[in-house]
């Protein structure tokens, strides 16, 4: 379980904080993650990758959360990922910028559109797992991501004339 | 044959640039930290007295040999399940309080994840993956450095820390009340009820997080979970801004549990 969590916990941690949970319950969004997955473990059959498997326990977590924070009436997604933004050889402040520019469009789309667009163009998995992942049709996916990728391209042209 | 569009990050504008930019975010080390440490299974099992030090067998191997101690655990049965306390949100899931799928796990049974997860587990990284590790979270390959040996939280968890063998002897180490405390009080809300409480409340009531903490520490002082406690305790004080009273109870829980794995977390809370 240790060499699962080593192995997922920096993706977990990102498709978390990209879906929209705010920078201060991501550890705690993880840490359910970790502790679903770990406990259902042995029933894991291998029916999709190991990976497949945890992002679609990640994303349901998202939306519980969501569900919950909804109910506590708190903004659910209100800052940018406080994390580590250090590309190299590319100014930190830059690199913050544009996440914070992403953050912002990705909590403009629909939560649907938004997982698939994480899924695929974040943590760049094939469509057919994030399709299993998120137990839709691969086709559902696929107008997902074009719907996402319309918007989001729509709101960054927008935004480069603002 | 793969139909997948090209990602949008192979190409050029602003959204490539920022699509590139977000794949670099991940944890501070010291929120891996935070995470990790509530992660009871990766906790560094305990040095039992007499017993040899903690494996260092690849994880793959230590996996399948935990996942059969956590099936041997369940299968003795009284342990209870520190999902609880995470309130993950899947109801559906509650059928599986009941250990039903694990009380009389063939030893074939676990083959087909431990299998499934050490071909996994044998395979590249997929992707970039750092190599770094987290200074201040528990390593379960390390040889334990924690205060005292720890009593297996739950079965489940259990089966990921605790070496092969070496289960009776943490558990001979901790008060036998406690155990019996955590799993079976008949009356009145169980250790893991109470800290299930309070951790939801954490955020939207800190203060009844707090109630329902030290009403733990009135019915299990020395229980299985004192140290979860201890830092709700430290938590919910914090969020209610009496910070003295989180740093004196912090003092203590250093003192008592000098070398926990919660220390990064307490030090998370306290920090101005």
């Amino acid at each position: 379980m240790r060499a699962i969590y080593e192995q997922h916990v920096d993706h977990v941690w990102r498709t978390v904080a990209f879906l929209g949970v705010a920078t201060s319950e991501v550890p705690d969004v993880c840490q359910e993650v970790f502790l679903t997955v770990h406990r259902k473990l042995a029933s894991f059959e291998g029916r999709s990758s190991l990976r497949t498997w945890i992002y679609g326990i990640t994303t349901r977590t998202v939306a519980a959360h969501r569900r919950r924070a909804y109910t506590r009436r708190e903004r659910p997604h209100a800052e940018v990922p406080d994390s580590n933004v250090a590309p190299p050889q590319e100014d930190h402040l830059l690199a913050q910028e544009r996440v914070r520019r992403l953050e912002d469009a990705l909590n403009k789309l629909d939560e649907r559109q938004r997982e698939v667009f994480v899924l695929y163009e974040l943590q760049e998995m094939k469509m057919g797992e994030v399709a299993a992942a998120l137990a839709i049709p691969q086709q559902t996916a696929y107008s997902r991501l074009h719907a996402a990728r319309k918007a989001l391209r729509s709101i960054f042209r927008g935004g480069e004339h603002s | 044959m793969n139909d997948d569009p090209l990602r949008l990050s192979e190409g050029e504008g602003e959204l490539a640039d920022a699509l590139r930019a977000a794949r670099e975010v991940g944890p501070t080390e010291e929120q891996r930290a935070a995470v990790a440490a509530g992660l009871p299974f990766l906790v560094a099992p305990p040095p039992a007295p007499g017993a040899p030090p903690a494996p260092t067998a690849s994880g793959a191997a230590a996996t399948s040999a935990y996942l059969k101690v956590a099936a041997v655990l369940l299968a003795a049965g009284g342990a209870t399940i520190w999902w609880r306390m995470a309130d993950v949100g899947e109801p559906a899931l509650a059928a599986q309080e009941t250990p039903v799928e694990t009380r009389e796990m063939p030893e074939g049974r676990s083959a087909g994840p431990a299998a499934e997860l050490e071909r996994e587990l044998a395979e590249p990284v997929p992707d970039r993956l750092p190599e770094r590790r987290s200074t201040s979270a528990p390593s379960a390959d390390e040889p334990s450095r924690r205060s005292r040996p720890r009593r297996p939280r739950s079965a489940r968890a259990a089966g990921s820390v605790v070496p092969p063998g070496a289960g009776s002897a943490a558990r001979s180490n901790e008060p036998a009340e406690a155990a019996e405390a955590a799993d079976d009080t008949p009356d009145g809300p169980n250790e893991l009820e109470l800290l299930s409480s309070a951790r939801r409340h954490l955020r939207s009531a800190p203060a009844r997080a707090l109630s329902f903490a030290n009403q733990h520490r009135s019915a299990f002082a020395s229980g299985a979970y004192a140290e979860e406690r201890e830092v709700l305790a430290i938590d919910a004080l914090a969020r209610l801004g009496r910070r003295a009273e989180a740093e004196r109870r912090a003092a203590r829980f250093e003192r008592r549990w000098p070398a926990s794995v919660h220390g990064a977390r307490i030090s998370a809370i306290l920090q101005p």
